[in-house]
């Protein structure tokens, strides 16, 4: 877990230790994912307006090319899919996880109110994601035309007929959309430009020391909360479907549990286990990386102190924050 | 971004049933109230949407008469009440009440096809 750095370190300068730690699990320039993902658009005059009906975050003031992270949940406030969404003057394009493209289509187009021209569009074969992660993911773009301060969380940049931004959750990482039918030149210009095209088998260690969650984590059995995903809802905004959840959670101040990362020798078991002294342990996804393994899992709140798990087969594994 | 390699619109499938809601005495009294003598020009529009906490929202709207086909159309002693077919299977056997006092006042909904409810009564699930 974070342990509290001594005050002469920090005296001496020593302030990024946490950071280092993450970038050097980093390609030193960035390396290239196609990630599996929904993609939706909808598209209407009333868009932002629906979409803040249904969206845990505020979409209502959004600008052109306006970006914002969210999630849709179920009025029991578990997460039904990721809602990351970019507006497009009277059409957004909704980037979710893989495989919920059509519940989150069915969620979008059941509620649209007899008196709005809303049309909700699938647009997973035309749309790929990819994601540009590494200690310098910039310096792929600059020859591209794309000017490093431009980009923020909080927009998309147009790059040709794609869009650019960056994650939400860590500046290593750097989202693109792109027309599936230019995939392939998108991915050339990145190579020619220092990124690597890496197999999506290299993506779960890197997602798991990065906190980059996907649907083994959003999914309807947990909570925004208590997988750290505060920045993703937005209590002040008004109802949305699990609002009145969510704000429980939040002013009673308590979690049953939290999300932390598990790095082992052995290969660390996927699932729920019960350990003694802990309690109830769920390892979401679980990956080989560099002779060990690394995990993702809830473990108990009460418990989030601990240093080292023992699972009942034996295996150890350390404990970090995420 | 171009629409190339997009689907058609997503069209959710709608059970279409026959509407029936009830109004309570001070329900009719307060819509006789709203409709201000217009009973003739414009209609009451119940319909439910995305949102509230619980995932729809009723919406409650006096306006002009849409003529529009894909209503069903209920008298009410003598005022137009529509529902939209899309809304029939969410909005049928619903109890409207009308309730006269400061905190929490205002058109109240019985829904008994709702699972759940919010605590500010404008949205079920």
């Amino acid at each position: 877990m974070k342990t509290p750095m001594p005050t002469e370190h920090v005296d001496a300068g020593s302030r990024l230790v946490e950071i280092m730690i993450a970038a050097t699990h980093l390609h030193p320039v960035a390396q290239i994912f196609s990630i599996p993902s929904s993609v939706s658009v909808i598209e209407g005059p009333s868009t932002l307006e629906h979409l803040n009906r249904i969206i845990s975050i505020d979409t209502l003031e959004m600008p052109i090319l306006g970006r914002r992270d969210g999630l849709i949940c179920n009025a029991n406030g578990r997460i039904l899919d990721l809602a990351t969404v970019c507006y497009l003057d009277d059409q957004a394009i909704i980037l979710g996880n893989h495989g919920t493209g059509k519940d989150t289509r069915h969620n979008l187009t059941s509620g649209i109110p007899w008196n709005e021209d809303l049309v909700v569009k699938d647009a997973d074969e035309a749309i790929s994601h990819l994601v540009l992660i590494g200690q310098d993911p910039f310096s792929c773009l600059i020859d591209l035309g794309v000017e490093p301060k431009e980009l923020s969380t909080n927009n998309w940049l147009e790059l040709g007929n794609s869009l650019v931004s960056i994650h939400w959750k860590t500046t290593h990482a750097i989202q693109i959309l792109v027309p599936t039918t230019h995939l392939d030149s998108m991915v050339e210009a990145l190579e020619n430009n220092g990124a690597q095209y890496s197999e999506l088998k290299e993506w779960g260690p890197i997602r798991a020391f990065t906190g980059i969650l996907d649907v083994h984590e959003l999914n309807p059995d947990n909570l925004p909360l208590e997988l750290g995903l505060d920045q993703l809802i937005a209590l002040d905004k008004g109802c949305y479907p699990g609002q009145e959840i969510h704000a429980r959670m939040e002013s009673r101040g308590v979690l049953a549990r939290c999300l932390v990362r598990l790095k082992s020798n052995e290969l660390i078991p996927r699932g729920k286990s019960k350990i003694e002294n802990v309690g109830r342990v769920i390892v979401t996804d679980c990956h080989p990386y560099e002779g060990g393994f690394v995990a993702l899992a809830l473990i108990p709140f009460a418990a989030a102190e601990i240093d080292v798990i023992g699972f009942e087969n034996g295996v150890t594994a350390q404990v970090e924050s995420i | 971004m171009d629409g190339e390699g997009f689907s058609l619109p997503v069209v959710a499938p709608v059970e279409v049933v026959e509407v029936d809601i009830l109004f309570t005495d001070s329900a009719k009294s307060a819509m006789r109230n709203e409709f201000q003598g217009d009973e003739k020009s414009r209609v009451l529009i119940i319909s439910a949407q995305s949102g509230g906490c619980s995932g729809y929202l009723y919406d409650m709207k006096i306006v002009e008469d849409p003529e529009d086909e894909s209503f069903q159309r209920l008298d009410v002693e003598g005022m137009p009440v529509l529902v939209h077919n899309k809304d029939s299977m969410l909005l049928t056997g619903i109890t409207i009440d009308f309730k006269d006092s400061l905190m929490g006042g205002g058109f109240q909904i019985e829904n008994p096809n709702a699972d759940r409810a919010c605590g500010c009564g404008q949205s079920f699930g």
